[in-house]
């Protein structure tokens, strides 16, 4: 399978980047690592600044493998248009080598028609299949003296490319875009010059296949007829003049082909006049008036094919370049490559968390509104701590009024716990208070304490959890919400939650 | 018991202590369950540090303690030999296992007895009780290296109280804020893991490394799409078609465009913002921030029209040379003199689209419009718009950068007035790289596309503005 071109990689990367902004960041960074991995270990070395080409390297690298999953997986993934695309392009360049090869051969044919009247005039050959030449060569260099980007769409108008593809927009359905109008929706902001290098680059295709139907055109010519060039001019032109003239347009092959030079002799022997019908020093030896072709074939591949040679090899480079560092500066490039070097580094679980089961609220626990003092017994639970007992003013101010105190919990023993609730159900209280630290939970050991702690009490015995505040600190509502969530659970009707004052 | 091949941390402890937010934080996973009630963790869950696919060590998230008397109570009852009591725990975790009274303790205690070293978490803001007692002497029964850390989770301190209880139980007692710790704690405190287990310390170490270099990463990242945001924002350039219609028509619709502007200009701000908290892995978190304003007086519109895709400007340079082209044939065969035929070509090729060309705007050619019109809402031509979006990007990045993930609150972005805040930022580097930026901030709102030099110099200036800001 042909290898996809630079210009088809452009277009799909700025695809496939458009088509990975709305997905998980996650899976990108597995697919892209997992292509990263398969990359030569030069390439593959994260922190390392990697240079243009490793760059655009693992970015083609990338869009081949994405192309190759998606088109696995059904060609489900982005539209990858950079083929039909480069197709179009490579249409447009065989349209563009056919209309030079035509032209250029149809021009020389009408140039170089030569009926046997009149010698073919030297200097009009010269101007029009050199002389053109060099003036539109002209005109490129001095727009393109700027930087290519300054090759505006004005001088396009006359580039041979730019033609075929207004032809193009006339010809197809409204609507449909061609390869200029994708290449150029595929572009970000400000890479618009990159399609008028395309243009400029297909040009310099035609202008070559110009050249070379005109020196195929010749060529034929000088083979199946005989041709015979002079030259004429109304100018006062003496021949010294004109050979001097002609000399130095012939200085780039004069070393390499001294036949393709022509002598003063030829020059004087060559001038003739239409109104005399005859040559200057007449009769003379037609093979010699045809030795000119050396002369013209040699101008026309100097200043006509050369040039256009170079100048196509100039943008040819300026072209790829360009589109090298778009794909290179796209937007996500970057990322795209660091998402590939980079090892894959992840510390979370990929799967759903489990969220505790909800459900149906408990019914809302019952808060003590201390109207009356009442008289209760009170169990201190983990309140070992000097600091974190208890104090009278604090059940004062909370209308308990204390019977006994008992410890449970905390570093306790459970049996320990079991005792006290024996001793509690001997009293056979009305009322018992559980002081409990208000900032710590309530764990399942203290739900097992009062749970059993229910068991041999009477039914109507009130069961007052005291929530004990940090010093110099109050009860907060979260500290609330989170006991009475707790022992709401189970669902007690003399069981009640009280909030202690600051010590 | 022997250890886990991979280092493997078992975050154990009383419920609602910040175990769980100190896996959100040394995990940097924000979708952690963390709530205020306690007991939101009900099973354990193992959050394994992986480097493609390869995992360096794993933390596991547990339930707390909810009966480590009884559970310590039975476990004594089976002999207290030091040399026994490793095994006691794991006989204690296989007798139990079905016994939904000891659930909570089965759970935490698994993957101790599987080779786990142990991180207890205590609250350093809440007084140490006797009531951990029992839960911390399970956990020595267990013989595993293991590590005590204080967590502060409010704002008063005991974390003294809690030192000489914690070093009875525990080879190495370290304070760590699951809330406020830097990334360079957290690097910090897994190194600390490493000194718990020999066979630990080169797969920790690996892991460190592997974190730092990720966060450099993500943050050359989240610089290089704050660039290309950047760069977006300076040259978007919105056109739509204009219909044919009165003044008053296109004054209405102008405004709606230059309205649709502005929102899409924030709309590109909050979606960049959007992905920078998703490269440190913050997904859906709120954001408190004030919105990106634009004056409509700032932006540059205009009608304008195409006729064969050239605009006006364009259409007179091509008159005027095919006008020199055509004047020149003119000269050469009708005898007038080359030059004035072409300056007359030029003239009249350049009149004749200056004042007949609009017409043909509306005209068609078999169906289709030769031209139309049109109206380019952008750029925002206010100089100083490259730094008030620099400027703000930078401070909702060292937001991110300081942030943790056991935080569930909304990530506040300080209200800072747009034009101080671009002063400030722009007086902060240097005057070379003021004048840089400033050179690439003209450069792209010319439309002209940035190259690879530039688009590093921006993401550079990021990346130092942020790391500058960011606590350490």
């Amino acid at each position: 399978m042909q290898k996809p071109s630079l210009l088809a990689d452009l277009i799909d990367i700025q695809a496939q980047i458009a088509h990975d902004q709305p997905h998980d960041r996650a899976q990108l960074q597995q697919r892209d690592r997992a292509i990263g991995i398969g990359l030569p270990s030069h390439h593959n070395a994260a922190g390392k600044p990697a240079d243009n080409r490793k760059n655009l390297h693992d970015l083609r690298h990338w869009i081949k493998i994405v192309r190759q999953q998606s088109a696995d997986a059904g060609n489900r993934g982005a539209t990858f248009s950079g083929d039909s695309v480069q197709q179009s392009v490579n249409i447009t360049l065989f349209v563009l080598w056919l209309g030079g090869l035509i032209g250029g051969w149809f021009l020389t044919q009408t140039v170089l028609h030569y009926d046997g009247a009149q010698p073919l005039n030297l200097i009009n050959s010269l101007l029009v299949l050199v002389g053109f030449q060099l003036f539109m060569l002209l005109l490129l260099i001095i727009f393109a003296a700027g930087g290519f980007d300054s090759i505006s769409t004005t001088v396009a108008i006359f580039n041979p490319a730019a033609i075929v593809v207004r032809l193009l927009r006339k010809l197809h359905p409204s609507g449909t875009p061609i390869f200029t109008t994708r290449l150029t929706a595929a572009l970000p902001t400000g890479a618009e010059f990159t399609t008028r290098r395309l243009l400029v680059y297909l040009g310099q295709h035609f202008t070559v296949a110009f050249n070379v139907g005109i020196i195929a055109a010749l060529i034929y010519l000088v083979t199946v007829s005989d041709l015979a060039f002079g030259w004429s001019t109304s100018l006062k032109l003496d021949t010294d003049t004109m050979y001097r003239w002609l000399h130095r347009l012939a200085t780039p092959w004069n070393t390499l082909l001294p036949l393709a030079s022509p002598e003063r002799e030829l020059v004087e022997a060559s001038r003739y006049y239409r109104l005399q019908s005859q040559l200057q020093n007449s009769p003379l030896d037609p093979w010699l008036l045809a030795t000119w072709w050396r002369y013209l074939l040699a101008a026309i591949v100097t200043y006509g094919l050369l040039p256009r040679l170079l100048a196509l090899l100039i943008c040819g480079l300026s072209y790829h370049r360009a589109i090298a560092n778009t794909i290179m500066a796209s937007p996500n490039a970057s990322q795209i490559l660091a998402r590939m070097r980079a090892p894959l580094v992840t510390t979370n679980r990929n799967d759903c968390h489990a969220r505790r089961q909800t459900t149906a609220p408990p019914a809302a626990m019952r808060q003590r509104r201390p109207n009356a003092m009442l008289s209760c017994q009170i169990i201190e639970w983990a309140l070992a701590q000097p600091k974190q007992r208890v104090s009278a003013s604090q059940l004062k101010a909370a209308n308990i009024q204390p019977q006994q105190f008992f410890a449970a919990g905390g570093n306790s023993s459970i049996r320990q716990d079991q005792s006290v609730i024996a001793r509690l159900a001997a009293d056979s209280p009305t009322a018992v208070a559980i002081v409990v630290k208000a900032w710590e939970p309530p764990l399942a050991e203290f739900v097992d304490f009062i749970t059993e702690l229910r068991l041999p009490l009477a039914a109507d015995c009130a069961v007052i959890i005291l929530l004990l505040p940090l010093a110099d600190s109050v009860v907060d509502a979260q500290q609330r919400a989170m006991w009475a969530t707790e022992l709401a659970r189970l669902n007690d009707a003399k069981l009640y939650l009280q909030a202690l004052q600051c010590p | 018991m022997p250890l886990a091949r991979i280092p493997t941390f078992a975050i154990v402890g009383h419920p609602n202590k910040g175990k769980s937010s100190i896996v959100a934080t040394l995990a940097q996973d924000s979708a952690v369950d963390i709530a205020a009630t306690a007991g939101t963790t009900v099973t354990p869950r193992a959050y394994p540090m992986q480097i493609d696919g390869k995992t360096l060590y794993q933390l596991i998230d547990t339930p707390g303690f909810q009966r480590a008397r009884a559970a310590m109570e039975w476990m004594q009852g089976k002999g207290s030999e030091a040399a026994n009591r490793a095994a006691v725990v794991r006989q204690f975790v296989a007798e139990q296992r079905d016994n939904p009274k000891f659930s909570a303790e089965v759970q935490l205690l698994d993957p101790v007895i599987n080779g786990a070293g142990i991180l207890y978490v205590v609250d350093g803001s809440k007084p140490y009780g006797a009531e951990y007692d029992p839960e911390m002497e399970i956990l020595r029964w267990s013989g595993q290296p293991s590590m005590a850390l204080i967590n502060k989770i409010s704002d008063n301190d005991y974390t003294q109280d809690w030192q000489s209880p914690l070093s009875q139980y525990f080879k190495i007692v370290r304070a760590f804020n699951a809330q406020s710790a830097s990334f360079e704690r957290q690097v910090q405190l897994l190194t600390g893991f490493a000194v718990l287990a020999d066979d630990w310390y080169a797969p920790l170490q690996q892991a460190s490394s592997a974190l730092i270099q990720q966060r450099q990463q993500r943050l050359n990242s989240a610089a290089n799409r704050i660039t290309d945001m950047l760069v977006a924002m300076l040259q978007l350039v919105e056109v739509s078609p204009l219909a044919p219609a009165a003044d008053s028509d296109n004054n209405a619709n102008i405004t709606t465009q230059v309205y649709k502007y502005q929102q899409r200009l924030k709309t590109m701000e909050l979606s960049a913002r959007a992905e920078v908290e998703a490269l440190f892995n913050y997904t859906d978190i709120d954001r408190l921030e004030n919105p990106l304003t634009t004056l409509a007086e700032d932006l540059f519109s205009q009608r304008s029209w195409k006729l064969f895709g050239l605009n006006r400007a364009q259409l007179m340079t091509t008159a005027i040379i095919s006008g020199v082209a055509t004047g020149s044939l003119f000269g050469i065969g009708g005898g007038v003199t080359l030059l004035l035929g072409a300056t007359l070509g030029a003239v009249i090729g350049a009149a004749s689209v200056w004042y007949g060309s609009e017409q043909l705007v509306d005209t068609k050619i078999k169906g289709t419009p030769m031209g139309g019109h049109q109206l380019a809402v952008g750029l925002v031509n206010n100089p100083n718009f490259g730094w008030v979006l620099l400027s703000r990007a930078v401070t909702h990045l060292t937001h991110v950068l300081n942030r943790n993930h056991a935080r569930r609150d909304a990530l506040q972005v300080p209200h800072i007035e747009n034009h101080h805040n671009a002063i400030v930022t722009a007086a902060s580097l240097s005057t070379k790289q003021r004048q840089q930026l400033e050179s690439i901030f003209a450069k792209a709102r010319n439309r002209k596309m940035l190259d690879l030099k530039q688009l590093a110099q921006i993401a550079a200036v990021v990346s130092e503005l942020a790391g500058r800001n960011r606590q350490a």
